[in-house]
C-alpha cells in the first residue's frame, strides 16, 4: 500500500499517561495523540496513517477489541502496543491476533523510532 | 377535504441516514427484541459487537440515523462512545437500552448524550412501533385551500378539537429542563396564572415517553419555550410531582386580589425519591451537556496526571 506524504508523517498515538505522552511524541515525532479509544478508532478510520501506537494501561480491558477495531478499519496499517513488564503476556497475546509488535516499558520503547522508520520504508517500497 | 400528496420522508434522503446501527450486547432480550422488530419494520440495521467497531462503522457510513448501543457491560472506555457521536454526528439519535437491574447506567447515558433510553423489552417494542409510518397528521388536512374556504360559520367547531380527537399527533415538547424552568417561574409572586392539576404517570399514554424522547431528539432545534397555559403534557412523574408541589403551595393565593401584595414563596426541594422512581421506569428526563473533564470525572478518571496508577 502506498501512503501519501501526510499520511507518511501521521501516527496516531492512544495514550493518557502526560508523561508517557510526552516521551512517545519525543520518540514518534510527528504524531496524533488522543486520550480514548473511540478517538483513536475513529481517526484511524476517518485518514490514513503511517502507525499507530497504543499504550494498553489506557485500554485495559478492552485492549484486544479495540486492535481488532483498528485492524478491521486499516488492515495493513501496523499496531504497535506498549505495555508495562507484568503485562509482557498481554502483549503476545496481541502480537499473535495481529499487532504488528510490542514495546515492555520503560526501556524497550526505545526501539520504537527505528522500528517506525523501517516500517515506513517498507510500505512505501511497497 | 384535500388528499394529501404523499410526502417523501426527509430523513431516509441518503444511505447514512437510511442506516441504523445496532451495537450488539449479548444476553440481552432488549437487544433481541430491538434487532427482531427494526429489521421487521423494514429498518436497515447493521449489527455490529463493539463500540470500537460501532466509530469505524459510523465513519465508513458517514452517520446513521439510529445508534442502538446495549450498555449494560458499559465501562468507563466504552461510554466515551455517546459523547464522540454526539460530537461528530449531531443528526444521529442516540438509543441506549439496558436489562432490568442496570439503571443506573440509563443515567449515565442519559448524563453522557444518550437521547432515547430503553429499559425494557416493552419499551423496545413501542419504540420499534412508533417508527411504522402512520397516517399524515390530520391537522394538515383539515386546512382547506384559500379558494375552497368557505364562509366562516359561528357554530362550526374549531381546530383544535378536531386535531384532538384524531390520530396522536407527536408534537416536540420543550427540554425537561425548560420544563423544569417554567415550573420554578411560576414561583414567582408575578405569575398570574397556577400551574394545572399535574398529570399522573398513570395518566400519559404508555408510549409517549419514548414517542416524544424520539421526537424531541429528531427535532432540529430545540422549540421556543412554550408559555405556562400552553404546555404539553410532562413526560416525567418528577417534574408532575414538582408541579404539583408548587401549584399546592401556590393556590391559596388569591387571584382576584390583583393589587395584594406579592407574596414570597419558597420554592420546594425537588422530590429526590420521586425521580429516582421515575428513572427506575426507564424513562427519559433530557440530556445534559459534560465536558471532557466532567465525563472523567463522572467515569472515575481523575488519575491524569498520575502515570501508572490505576483507576
Amino acid at each position: 500500500m502506498t501512503l501519501t506524504a501526510e499520511a507518511q508523517d501521521r501516527v496516531v498515538v492512544l495514550c493518557r499517561s502526560q508523561d508517557r505522552r510526552a516521551l512517545l511524541e519525543r520518540l514518534v515525532g510527528a504524531s496524533e495523540t488522543f486520550p480514548s479509544a473511540v478517538d483513536a478508532c475513529l481517526a484511524v478510520a476517518r485518514r490514513p496513517a503511517r502507525a499507530v501506537v497504543v499504550n494498553l494501561e489506557d485500554v485495559e480491558g478492552v485492549e484486544r477489541e479495540v486492535v481488532a477495531a483498528m485492524r478491521h478499519a486499516q488492515p495493513d496499517l501496523p499496531i504497535y502496543a506498549l505495555v508495562k513488564p507484568e503485562d509482557e503476556p498481554l502483549g503476545r497475546r496481541l502480537l499473535r491476533e495481529g499487532a504488528a509488535d510490542y514495546f515492555v516499558l520503560p526501556t524497550d520503547v526505545a526501539r520504537l523510532p527505528g522500528i517506525l522508520s523501517a516500517e515506513g520504508g517498507t510500505r512505501s517500497a511497497e | 377535504m384535500a388528499i394529501a400528496a404523499p410526502q417523501e420522508d426527509v430523513h431516509v434522503a441518503d444511505t447514512a441516514a437510511r442506516t441504523s446501527l445496532l451495537v450488539q450486547q449479548a444476553d440481552s432480550a432488549t437487544g433481541e427484541a430491538l434487532l427482531r422488530g427494526l429489521r421487521a419494520a423494514g429498518v436497515r440495521v447493521l449489527a455490529v459487537s463493539t463500540v470500537w467497531d460501532a466509530v469505524v462503522e459510523m465513519e465508513r457510513a458517514g452517520g446513521a440515523r439510529y445508534l442502538l448501543v446495549g450498555i449494560d457491560y458499559f465501562g468507563r472506555h466504552e461510554f466515551r462512545l455517546l459523547p464522540l457521536v454526539r460530537r461528530e454526528w449531531p443528526p444521529t439519535v442516540i438509543i441506549a437500552y439496558l436489562s432490568p437491574g442496570f439503571e443506573h447506567l440509563g443515567r449515565i447515558a442519559e448524563l453522557v448524550g444518550a437521547d432515547v433510553i430503553l429499559a425494557s423489552v416493552e419499551e423496545a417494542s413501542a419504540f420499534v412501533n412508533s417508527l411504522a409510518p402512520g397516517p399524515p397528521p390530520e391537522v394538515q388536512e383539515a386546512a382547506p385551500l384559500p379558494d375552497r374556504m368557505p364562509e366562516p360559520v359561528a357554530a362550526e367547531p374549531p381546530a383544535a378539537p378536531v386535531a384532538a380527537a384524531a390520530a396522536p399527533v407527536i408534537e416536540v415538547p420543550p427540554r425537561p429542563s425548560e420544563v423544569h424552568a417554567a415550573a420554578v417561574s411560576e414561583q414567582t409572586p408575578l405569575a398570574a396564572e397556577p400551574l394545572k392539576a399535574p398529570e399522573t404517570a398513570e395518566a400519559l399514554p404508555y408510549r409517549s415517553p419514548i414517542l416524544e424522547a424520539l421526537a424531541h431528539a429528531a427535532a432540529p432545534t430545540p422549540p421556543p419555550t412554550p408559555k405556562a397555559s400552553e404546555a404539553p403534557p410532562r413526560r416525567s412523574p418528577a417534574l408532575d410531582a414538582l408541579a404539583a408541589a408548587v401549584a399546592r403551595t401556590s393556590s391559596p393565593a388569591p387571584r382576584s386580589d390583583a393589587q395584594a401584595p406579592p407574596r414570597q414563596i419558597q420554592p420546594p426541594a425537588p422530590p429526590l425519591p420521586q425521580a429516582d422512581e421515575a428513572l427506575d421506569e426507564g424513562q427519559v428526563i433530557g440530556t445534559t451537556e459534560v465536558t471532557e473533564e466532567e465525563l472523567r470525572l463522572l467515569l472515575g478518571e481523575d488519575e491524569e496526571n498520575q502515570p501508572g496508577a490505576r483507576p
